[in-house]
């Protein structure tokens, strides 16, 4: 399956974007083997190039790296995935709460809700 | 490259041709049969009567239909070449063939030289045709009637003896023209073909058979022109044999005189169609290379 | 002097009095993936005839790493052309056979194998396969040479979504890195996501060339977004 991009951010942004998510979830482990770029280009469906550039921006953020001759790896540090992670975790934060100030939601009354919301997943689980 | 070409043309052709000599070969020998046993049951006073008689005219009927057919395999023979010429370069093939890393003077040589291969090659086939019929379907006596091979080498052996080795001259100079008239023959159509491509949207065939008819006349002009201004002076030269005493001279001396009499002739014969093939040559290659758009 | 992969000056092409290609100059880096867009009749097909060596200028001149179209030209150039044009007496090996005769970087042991996955029956001829199948074999054929250029005119146009995830993944397994790949298509939604670069080109006239990430990095938009803006009827 091609991955989705969408049309306002270039393509090497979103490709960068997608495998750190898909590290941060696990699908490429710690200390693991990455695809080829051709690999990559196959797998997510564009330029070969492309992906280099999203792959040489991960490295610049030791994200991943380069072993001579074998290919990429996840990188072994655990601390720079957990930085990654809390980027990540930021940003989806601000996002959320800006969409919700778009809906006429304060911030008190969103993380209300979503203290109601967590209760309610926790009764639905029992 | 060429040789490739070649190679791939030779086959595209053979695919097609071999079955229909083979199917020639086969069609003149029951044929013949058939001939020969009308000839014999006839030999043998039987009447017309009965079955015999049916068979002799469904045999009659079926050998006719060979003779025919025989035909029909040498213009076939001409067809599937300009066919495959016409498909290759003007049809979607051309795609494939214009950007084969050849040039398109190799191109054109390969075309030329398979179609002449086949045509000297169907003309062989005809001529063991022929030779078949004569030896089995000519005698109401023997299976196999080598009376016309004798009368043959006897004609040749006598006239070996006569005029010797100065035959090889002509017979070189016989198979040049013929050979060098054959490349006419199809340069002619190749070229009608290309320009009925190029000149035509929809009827590209058809606007080749007139651009064929259209070349025609034009040589023709060509050639009277040159014929009254060269040829005439040099056919004129057997006029001057007219007073020659015949009687009085042996037949090498004869030939002698006829031989170097038609020479001149003959060479500005074989130049001048060498001459209009080349032209063609080079005005196909042209046209192919800066003319031609495939659709 | 640095030699493109293709370059054209002043390349003008004329049937009669119509321009169909007018006084083009562009010049394509080695490397890349390019689209060619634009709308019907644009000049798409005649530019990539020039380069296939399939036309003559009529004015300019057009060259393939430095050569002028010829022999030395169309070794280089892997062409596959919008229709299909095996001999269809073929079969699916001797067309095989027939690459590998006439083009040195022919890979044939890569073809057979793309075409064992594909399922196609190699002894079958040409002419009692499928339209489909037919131009996946002319795609493997033409992406199993290690050529310097490859010119691909609509090869996903009229397939599936299927068929065309399929082309695509082929030509970007496929093609060499060093080399460059020139696609012509309309559905420009569908490529460019796999594009380096693309060219708008419109009456002959090469209206724009731009990479794919600039353009979204200075205006935010998508090829196809500003395709529609360009080309707005």
């Amino acid at each position: 399956m091609a991955w989705q991009f969408s049309n306002d951010r270039p393509i090497y942004i979103q490709v960068s974007d997608q495998i750190v998510s898909n590290i941060l979830t696990g699908v490429y482990k710690m200390g693991e083997k990455l695809p080829s770029v051709r690999e990559f280009a196959v797998i997510a469906a564009v330029n070969p190039n492309t992906v280099q550039k999203a792959l040489s921006e991960l490295e610049d953020a030791g994200l991943i790296e380069t072993q001579r001759n074998t290919g990429k790896f996840v990188t072994q540090e655990g601390s720079v995935i957990e930085m990654a992670r809390k980027q990540r975790g930021e940003m989806l934060a601000v996002e959320f709460l800006k969409n919700m100030a778009a809906l006429g939601y304060t911030a008190e009354q969103t993380i209300k809700l979503l203290e109601e919301a967590k209760k309610g997943e926790e009764i639905s689980d029992e | 490259m060429l040789g490739k070409l070649i190679k791939y043309d030779f086959r595209s052709l053979s695919r097609i041709l071999f079955p229909t000599q083979i199917a020639m070969l086969g069609a003149t020998i029951i044929a013949t049969l058939g001939f020969l046993f009308n000839v014999r049951i006839d030999l043998s006073g039987a009447s017309m009567n009965g079955g015999i008689g049916l068979l002799r005219i469904i045999i009659g009927f079926l050998s006719g239909i060979m003779v025919l057919g025989i035909i029909a395999a040498s213009f076939l023979v001409a067809f599937i070449i300009f066919q495959r010429f016409y498909k290759s370069l003007m049809s979607d093939e051309g795609y494939l063939t214009f950007t084969l890393p050849v040039t398109t003077t190799d191109i054109l040589w390969s075309k030329l030289i398979t179609a002449m291969l086949w045509t000297i090659i169907s003309g062989v086939v005809i001529f063991i045709c022929i030779n078949i019929f004569l030896v089995l379907g000519t005698s109401r006596r023997v299976v196999f009637n080598f009376e016309i091979y004798r009368e043959i080498s006897r004609f040749i052996h006598e006239a070996f003896q006569t005029i010797g080795g100065k035959l090889t001259v002509p017979m070189i100079e016989f198979v040049l023209l013929s050979l060098v008239s054959l490349a006419y023959s199809i340069l002619h159509v190749y070229l009608a073909l290309i320009i009925g491509g190029i000149v035509s949207q929809k009827h590209k065939v058809l606007a080749g058979i007139g651009f064929y008819f259209a070349i025609s006349m034009i040589v023709g002009t060509i050639s009277s022109v040159v014929q009254y201004f060269i040829g005439e002076p040099l056919l004129s030269r057997f006029n001057a044999l007219e007073g020659v005493p015949f009687d009085s001279r042996t037949p090498i001396e004869i030939y002698d005189i006829i031989f170097s009499a038609s020479q001149p002739y003959y060479w500005f014969m074989l130049i001048f169609m060498l001459a209009l093939s080349a032209a063609f040559f080079i005005l196909c290659h042209y046209l192919l290379k800066n003319k031609l758009n495939l659709e | 002097m640095s030699e493109a992969t293709l370059e054209c000056r002043g390349l003008s092409k004329y049937y009669g009095l119509n321009a169909a290609l007018h006084n083009v100059n562009i010049s394509l880096p080695e490397g890349k993936i390019i689209g060619l867009l634009g709308p019907n009749g644009s000049g798409k097909t005649t530019l990539i005839k020039l380069a296939s060596g399939l036309l003559t200028p009529t004015e300019g001149e057009i060259l393939v790493c430095g050569c002028k179209p010829g022999i030395e030209s169309k070794a280089l150039v892997s062409y596959l052309p919008e229709r299909t044009y095996l001999p269809d007496w073929m079969t699916v090996l001797d067309c095989l056979k027939l690459f590998q005769d006439f083009y040195a970087d022919f890979d044939y042991e890569r073809a057979v194998s793309m075409l064992q996955r594909l399922q196609v029956p190699a002894h079958a001829r040409m002419k009692t396969l499928s339209k489909g199948t037919r131009e996946k074999v002319q795609l493997v054929l033409v992406m199993s040479r290690r050529a310097r250029l490859y010119l691909l005119d609509e090869p996903i146009g009229g397939v599936d979504p299927a068929a065309r995830d399929y082309i695509l993944g082929t030509i970007l397994r496929n093609y060499c890195e060093e080399s460059t790949v020139l696609i012509s298509t309309h559905l420009i939604a569908d490529v460019e996501k796999i594009l380096d670069e693309f060219i708008f080109i419109q009456n002959g006239q090469v209206v724009s060339y731009a990479s794919t990430d600039s353009l979204r990095e200075d205006l935010g938009k998508s090829i196809d977004e500003y395709f529609r803006e360009v080309f707005r009827c």
